[in-house]
């Protein structure tokens, strides 16, 4: 069987477990919709100050919105991360794919590819209620921010992969390292991904350390460069920790 | 202290040469714990040998080295002619085992449980997997998800799992635990055909009577190390 082949097969059975169980994706979407409630009921409106009779208005939900949107993917993702790999240690299927004849970097490449699967549903579901919630009717951004999301989400799940793999056989399965773990390591995207926020949400947010703003393809060709990295580090890894 | 199979001597080049599994001196720690330590062994091809020893001493271990699932610490290994290690993608390719877990998907039915492990060892076709289901009476449940099943149904699912592939050595760890008589004799009928078709079995059991029964050799392991052996000759004779 060629990787391909192979890949696909392994994608196949994993988002048909998830149709099945229907685990991963109903509870990272219910966490970061409760995470939105809260921020947006904390955001409150806009924020209005007079510089003598001059009526200075600032969309406070707008410049902390967006904010809020990536600190809902990133710490659901974690819920995500866990569950996908977690439900491979389960029964002993691990151990029954690490007996298999296959490349086990391929298993890795497809458990990203469903987990990113898993991460941009929530992240859509997430965006829908962004857009009520936060009064986000720009259509005319959404391709620019699906495309920032997708990008953003695949490293993600290919840095989160390999580490939820280290750590869910912790007792306790291990959550809260990943947390530890990933936030650090993530970071540098995270903090590209609030910079392009006026290409996404149509509005810079505040944190004026985080410097200028980012045009889009400049973000997009430095996150995929890192995705790339991420992917690559990850699939002559994951061989190495599964086997041990 | 070196532990090897009492009758038979350190294996040298060139001896050996039909050996299915050959054991040079392997080792295995946890952190501080020396869980199996310098074991010899050969068994050769076409024979079913039996592994015993109390909880804990080691056999458990020794199988899921000799299965290619854990490295050992020191040693070398050659399964089916394969080194464990470099050739460990062919030796999996030609290997079946059962473990104290299933490698089920709970959550599919038991066809698709097969679908996917053809998919994975790259067998074409269904009828292999007809045929199994049929000899373990499993054909009427094959619809049916795997978490419905009975202890024993997950037992001879697993079985019919691990000879999907047609292996050439079956490395059998507790296999008759859970299993009803029915089921036990079922599994003595398949391990016999087994090794009458020229093929190795490593059963790794508590329960001597049955390794009596079934296994031309066997080998007693104590604290890590073989403590005794049987019916392994110097030329690998069963």
């Amino acid at each position: 069987m060629t990787g391909a082949a192979l890949f696909f097969s392994l994608l196949r059975w994993d988002l048909l477990r998830e149709l099945r169980r229907r685990e991963i994706v109903p509870n990272m979407a219910l966490f970061a919709v409760l995470m939105l409630t809260i921020a947006q009921l904390g955001a409150g409106g806009d924020l209005v100050l007079f510089d003598g009779d001059k009526r200075i208005e600032i969309d406070i939900p707008g410049k902390v919105g967006p904010v809020f949107f990536w600190m809902a993917i990133v710490f659901t993702g974690t819920v995500g991360l866990s569950q996908s790999f977690a439900a491979e240690r389960e029964g002993g299927r691990l151990t029954g794919i690490q007996l298999a004849p296959i490349d086990l970097g391929v298993f890795y490449l497809a458990k990203v590819a469903a987990t990113w699967i898993y991460i941009m549903m929530m992240g859509i579901a997430l965006l829908g209620v962004y857009m009520l919630f936060f009064n986000f009717m720009r259509w005319d951004l959404l391709p620019s921010l699906l495309g920032a999301l997708a990008v953003f989400a695949l490293g993600y799940t290919g840095a989160g992969i390999i580490l939820s793999s280290m750590t869910t056989s912790l007792r306790g399965g291990g959550e809260i390292v990943l947390r530890i773990l990933i936030l650090p390591l993530m970071m540098p995207v995270v903090l590209l991904t609030l910079q392009v926020s006026e290409a996404t949400f149509g509005k810079e947010v505040f944190g004026e350390n985080l410097g200028p703003s980012l045009e889009l393809w400049k973000y997009m060709i430095t996150v995929l460069s890192l995705d790339a990295i991420y992917l690559t580090t990850g699939y002559l890894v994951f061989p190495k920790i599964v086997e041990e | 202290m070196a532990c090897s199979a009492p009758s038979s001597s350190s294996p040298s080049p060139g001896k050996g040469e039909n050996c299915a599994i050959r054991l040079e001196g392997v080792s295995k720690s946890f952190g501080y714990r020396d869980v199996l330590r310098n074991i010899d062994l050969e068994v050769p091809a076409g024979s079913c040998v039996a592994v015993y020893g109390q909880n804990g001493a080691g056999k458990s271990t020794l199988a899921r080295i000799i299965a290619t699932q854990w490295a050992p610490t020191a040693g070398r290994a050659e399964i089916l002619g394969h080194e464990l290690g470099t050739g460990n993608r062919q030796i999996r390719r030609r290997m079946g085992m059962i473990a104290d877990q299933s490698f089920l998907r709970s959550e599919l039915s038991l066809d698709e449980n097969l679908a996917f492990f053809r998919s994975v060892y790259g067998v074409d076709g269904a009828a292999r997997g007809d045929e199994l289901l049929d000899r373990f009476g499993l054909a009427r449940r094959r619809k049916d998800p795997v978490s419905t099943f009975s202890q024993g149904m997950v037992k001879r699912a697993n079985l019919a799992r691990s000879l999907l592939h047609d292996p050439e050595l079956w490395i059998l760890d507790e296999p008759f635990s859970g299993l009803d008589q029915e089921g036990q004799e079922l599994l003595k009928n398949c391990i016999r055909e087994f090794t009458a078709g020229g093929r190795t079995v490593l059963l790794v059991t508590h329960l001597r009577e049955i390794g009596q029964e079934l296994a031309g050799a066997s080998i007693e392991i104590e604290d890590g190390c073989i403590s005794a052996s049987a019916g392994l000759g110097g030329e690998g004779g069963s």
